[in-house]
This record gives C-alpha cells, structure tokens and sequence, in this order.
C-alpha cells in the first residue's frame, strides 16, 4: 500500500495553502484541511502501533494539537514537516502514557495477590466450620466479645465502650474464649 | 484518551466550527530578541550591584579569561536561540542548530576537566557560600523569562528545551559570577558556579514534561 503522503499534491489546494488560510480563520479551509490530513495521521502512525485500535485515539490527539498550535505554523515553510513533528510528539506521548497506565494496572494486579491469599480457600472450608460451630458453644457475652475482637477487628478499648465493661475485662475474656476454642477445637 | 467519544468526523467539525483567526508565531529570532535584552540588561544591573572583581583588570588582559567569557556567551546566546526555534514543532527545519550549544559546552566542559586534571584545584568543603546566592540571583530572573517564553510555545521536545533553557541561563549566570568573584581555584569554580546550575538543570529535567505541556 502507498502512503497517502500524496494526498496534498493531488487535491486541489496544498495543504500549506490551507493551513495559512486556517490561520486567518477561514473555517471551511480548516475543515478541508483536518479531513485530508487525518487520513495521512492515521497511515503514518498506525504502522508501528501494536494495538491498530489505538490509531484513532493518536490521531484525534494529533487534530487536538494541531488546532492549539496552528499559530505556529510558519506560512513561508512546508506543511508536513511541522505535521510530522506534531504526529511523532503525540505518537510518543500516546504510547507513554499507555504504558504508563499499564505498568500501574500490572501493580495493582500484582498487589491483588494479598486478596487471594486472604480468601477462604475451598479446601479449608470445612475447619471453618468447625470453628463457626465451636464459637456457636459460646456464651453470648463471650462470643460476642471473642467476634468483635477477633474478626471484625475492634480494639479493646472500642469492645469496652460498647459492652459497657472495662477493657482489661474485655482482654481477659477474649483470652480465655481462645483457650476455650482452642480445647474444644484440639 | 481511549474512550474518548468524539469520533474523528465530530472532532473535525467542532474543531472548525470554533476556529478562529490565530495570531502567527513571530519569527523566533523577535521572539527571542527581547529575552536576550532583557538578559543583558539585568546581568550588567546585578553586576553593578555586587561590584566587579578587584583584579577586573588584569584579568580582561588574559586572553583565557577572555576565551572563556567568550564561550560562555555563545554557549548562551546559541541556546537561547535554539529554545525559541524549539518553540514550534519542527524547528522550523533547522535541527541542526542543536548542534552549535552542544558542540560549545562540550568544549567547556572538556577544558573543566582538563583544569581539574592539571591544576592543583582544592575542592571547597560543602557548605554555604556567598557565590551559591550570587548564582541564585543573576540566574533566577533570566530563568523564570526564558521558561515562560518556552512555555507559551509549542514544543515537541520537552527535554531538549530544558536542556537548551539551562544552558542559556547557567551560561549567563557563570559569567556573571566569573566577573563578580575573585576566585580563580577550579574547586571553587566547579563547586560554587558550576554546581548550582547543575542542580537547577536536573531539576528541570524533571519537571520538563509538565512545564512544556500542550
């Protein structure tokens, strides 16, 4: 396939011609302009790309960055050098920030393991059971100690305040429910 | 950016419908004109201010010391110029000016190491001198005008415009410290006016992807 580096030869006016006209806020000129030249954007960065999909979104952020930067463009210079450049920043830009992003879903993904290795693994499920029925033996005062402290994970002092007991107390009782557990478990 | 909505027909279309006449670029040499009188102006106002050296004028006669002023002016003025070509996207074509600062600092840089090797250069301990605020001062207002300026462009090499802004601002810096302190030990000149300009460069290269964004 030939790139479609032709197409400002072929049309009717050279894309300088346009862009100079753009500059003086000629908007038909400017749509012509951007619906030529987006075809040559997308060829010319679609080929190193190693997801096509992604050749769209640079060459939307290359239209962008032509719009905001239009005032630099020098009327006595060629136009596709100055695209060039722009399509190259925005290629380079697109694909950092990419892969960037990658890196930090890849860490997350990563530092998800901690999740895994907290779930309750199906082979263990069954000793679960057996604690969930030990703890069910419990005096309610005692269990209910015993669930706030060691699962739901209150402190001793917070146990306290909702027990209306003192936190020695408390830390006494969930002491000894473990021993207790740990027998009728054993 | 991936889920952006607008296909590229709708962009092209708001993207017309909202253009407006846009005020051309000057050529970059007016662009960095004004700088560049800006920059002399406020290195001979600060010059005055601290007073020059004693030994001024046994020194203007060294034709190294004068060789050395001269080269940091061109490193200077060079760089100035390229970060107002870098401002548009392709250098309006004239790439190769890169190689004029570099080529210079180069230069100065191989004739540091050459001082550090030959002489007998003793290297000042780390600790606050006065040369650390005199570099502070002649470089900070040429730093915040030429980054300013830079930023207002559009550039596509955020990293060589850093490079380019510090060698213009440390080069402009160095000479005013060469004409203000009396020290000649190549410790104290790598130490108290080299360094800080190193450290103001990296700091920009840091931060250059952000400074020059568009």
């Amino acid at each position: 396939m030939s790139p479609p580096k032709n197409i400002a030869d072929t049309t009717e006016t050279p894309w300088e011609e346009l862009a100079t006209k753009s500059q003086s806020g000629d908007q038909k000129s400017y749509a012509k302009l951007l619906t030529e030249i987006a075809p040559y954007i997308k060829f010319r960065v679609i080929a190193r790309l190693a997801n096509p999909d992604w050749a769209d979104d640079i060459v939307q952020d290359v239209l962008i960055s032509v719009h905001k930067s239009l005032g630099t463009y020098a009327p006595d210079r060629p136009f596709k050098p100055w695209l060039n450049a722009i399509i190259q920043f925005r290629k380079t830009d697109y694909l950092r920030s990419y892969y960037k992003k990658k890196e930090t879903r890849e860490h997350v993904q990563e530092n998800s393991n901690i999740f895994d290795e907290n779930v309750t693994f199906q082979a263990d499920y069954g000793e679960l059971k057996d604690i969930q029925q030990a703890i069910d033996t419990l005096p309610d005062k005692h269990k209910k100690i015993f669930m706030m402290m060691k699962i739901e994970g209150y402190s001793a002092k917070e146990v306290a305040k909702k027990m209306d007991m003192t936190v020695s107390a408390v830390k006494v009782s969930a002491h000894r429910t473990a021993g207790k557990l740990r027998e009728i478990l054993e | 950016m991936t889920t952006r909505k607008t296909k590229t027909n709708d962009l092209i279309k708001s993207l017309s419908d909202e253009l407006a006449p846009v005020k051309v670029f000057p050529h970059p040499l007016r662009r960095v004109a004004p700088w560049a009188a800006f920059a002399l102006i406020y290195l001979t106002a600060i010059i005055a201010l601290i007073g020059l050296r004693d030994d001024i004028s046994n020194r203007i006669s060294d034709p190294v010391f004068l060789l050395e002023l001269i080269l940091m002016s061109s490193i200077s003025i060079s760089a100035a110029l390229c970060s107002s070509w870098l401002c548009t996207p392709c250098m309006r074509g004239q790439k190769w000016m890169l190689a004029v600062p570099t080529t210079l600092f180069s230069i100065f840089a191989i004739w540091a190491l050459l001082r550090i090797a030959m002489e007998d250069g003793i290297y000042p301990v780390l600790q606050w001198h006065a040369c650390y605020l005199e570099s502070l001062i002649f470089g900070i207002a040429p730093a915040i005008s030429m980054m300013i300026l830079s930023a207002k462009g559009k550039t596509t090499h955020p990293y060589i415009i850093a490079s380019m802004n510090t060698l213009a601002i440390s080069s402009i810096g160095y000479i005013g410290l060469r004409l203000v302190c009396a020290a000649e030990n190549i410790g104290h000149i790598c130490v108290y006016h080299i360094m800080p300009y190193l450290i103001f460069g990296f700091i920009v290269s840091l931060i250059a992807q952000r400074i020059y964004r568009w």
